[in-house]
């Protein structure tokens, strides 16, 4: 199943969202200060519900919260460290500072995993083979050689098994790992024939035949897309400095500090509010 | 280069016998002196029952996937033989679509698959745009060329193998039971093909050049779909011990000039 078409960065070449993500997800990841994570926890919530929908989003959720809370609770547990001490379970003082630590981590880690699964949205993996295209055509015919694979066993093997199950005469076993070894059995050889003809298929069409490979562009890189790459990548740089300074003047241990509102936090928040943007002003104009 | 007057395709006293583990007596001649010619511009079809080498014969005529063996006699397609061309060339100047759909798609999308051949050869960014461009619409394919190649049915599969491989725009077209994935009443080949066999092509980009389409085509068949073709033409025996026979007859094509 493919995933319905997003609208943000769809007409930019894919390097610009591919920089734009994997920056904000370096900054999520290295910028451990609460502020900044929640904003950035804040920003992928956003854009999930943009690019995933509020069920798909919700579903992650039921793991991604206990996940979180696992990471809070747990982070006391191993890290005696701090200076406000909230209880005292027998030998193990459990700090205010490693409390807060552990739910920075912790949301932090869903942010992160919100954000890469926001990526596979916007950057569908034709337009991340596309990039890698020109550098690595080997490579990346086989990545995408092998992501069909998967998808295309999962349909055989459900082939294989309706064929058994019609045919009254060979589903007769009951033993699993029977039917299970005949079912691999069955789809090896199934993929080993088909490996054979695919191989004359692609010698038939040229493959190897030269050594200079071209690669068909479906997106040219233009001006428009410099500009975008340029604004992106300078919008970056600032924003780690930024998130820089304040994790400079921010410690957990031994005690943390006051937080105080500072207008550096605005360009992070327009930074991490940005996908969700261009998706809603896109869904609004395109319908 | 090409001669301009030699043959679409032309076999003359094959013989060709499946290759053996040392130690074992060699294997029956699958042919035995099979000579076959197809002209310029004529669109062929070889028929025969299966087993009876149709396959075989057609795929010597690309050593890329010729089977192992013990091959005699020769093979030439538009005047060259075979088995001097380099793989770009003849991948450029034979077109060999294999049986089964499913197992020559190679890339994931549609477009890409189109264009797979193109990179290999190593056509400009500008040439490749072009003819993907031109096979889409002589096709018709607009509507599903960003689709990936996994939600395809099989007919619209088929298509695009044909598709992939005419975008190289081959001097000739070898074809392997191009219609088994569709069902009998639509086999006809006279009326599935009929765009391939006028040959020549004209798109809205290369107005008002007529760009020469293959000069030959050569499609292998059950006995089945040439006689519900109803086609009229010499028939002959390409080798006078196999059951495996060629029917050709001179198409519309035009006569074009040499690239």
């Amino acid at each position: 199943m493919t995933a319905a078409r997003t609208h943000a960065f769809e007409t930019s070449h894919p390097a610009v969202p591919a920089v734009y993500l994997g920056g904000t997800v370096l900054i999520a990841m290295f910028a451990l200060q609460p502020v900044l994570v929640a904003v950035s926890l804040a920003g992928a919530l956003a854009a999930s519900l943009a690019f995933r929908g509020v069920r798909a989003t919700l579903r992650g959720l039921r793991w991604q919260l206990p996940a979180m809370g696992v990471i809070c609770l747990v982070n006391p547990l191993f890290s005696a460290s701090g200076s406000t001490e909230l209880w005292r379970l027998g030998s193990v003082v459990i700090y205010l500072e490693s409390l807060a630590f552990g739910a920075c981590m912790g949301a932090m880690l869903v942010a992160v995993v919100l954000w890469l699964e926001c990526a596979s949205r916007v950057l569908t993996q034709d337009r991340v083979l596309e990039l890698g295209a020109r550098a690595l055509p080997t490579v990346t015919l086989m990545v995408s050689m092998t992501a069909q694979l998967v998808p295309q066993l999962v349909r055989r093997g459900q082939t294989v098994r309706s064929t058994y199950a019609a045919c009254t005469a060979a589903s007769g076993t009951k033993d699993v790992r029977h039917a299970q070894v005949r079912m691999s059995d069955v789809l090896v050889a199934w993929a080993m024939e088909d490996s054979l003809e695919r191989a004359d298929a692609m010698r038939a069409r040229g493959w190897g035949s030269t050594e200079a490979r071209t690669t068909y562009r479906s997106v040219e890189f233009r001006a428009r897309d410099a500009v975008a790459l340029t604004g992106v990548v300078v919008f970056l740089l600032a924003n780690a400095l930024l998130a820089y300074v304040a994790c400079s003047q921010w410690r957990f241990y031994p005690t943390m500090p006051q937080l105080v509102a500072w207008w550096g936090y605005v360009p992070y928040a327009a930074q991490v509010l940005l996908p969700t943007a261009l998706e809603l002003m896109g869904r609004s104009r395109w319908g | 280069m090409i001669e301009t007057d030699a043959p679409a395709i032309s076999m003359r006293d094959l013989s060709f016998s499946y290759a053996v583990a040392e130690g074992v007596p060699a294997n029956a001649p699958v042919f035995d002196h099979a000579s076959l010619e197809v002209p310029r511009g004529a669109f062929a079809l070889l028929t025969g029952d299966t087993g009876s080498g149709k396959t075989t014969l057609l795929r010597l005529a690309k050593p890329e996937v010729a089977p192992a063996g013990v091959l005699r006699g020769t093979v030439e397609v538009l005047g060259r033989d075979v088995r001097t061309l380099d793989p770009a060339e003849s991948a450029q100047l034979v077109g060999y679509v294999l049986q089964s759909p499913d197992n020559q798609i190679v890339c994931d999308t549609v477009w890409h698959e189109m264009a797979f051949g193109l990179e290999n050869v190593g056509l400009p960014q500008a040439e490749m745009r072009r003819r993907v461009a031109e096979t889409c619409y002589f096709f018709g394919m607009e509507s599903w060329l960003h689709r990936p190649c996994a939600e395809l049915s099989g007919g619209q599969r088929q298509m695009l193998a044909l598709a992939s491989t005419l975008a190289m725009r081959p001097g000739l077209l070898l074809l392997d039971e191009p219609t088994s994935m569709l069902d009998p009443v639509a086999r006809r080949p006279s009326s599935r093909f009929s765009s391939v066999r006028t040959a020549s092509w004209a798109s809205p980009w290369s107005w008002p050049r007529i760009r020469p389409g293959p000069w030959g085509v050569l499609v292998c068949h059950g006995a089945f779909e040439w006689r519900a073709a109803r086609w009229r033409g010499s028939r002959s025996r390409a080798c006078p011990r196999c059951p495996c026979w060629a029917v050709a007859r001179r198409s519309t094509v035009r006569r074009v000039s040499p690239r």
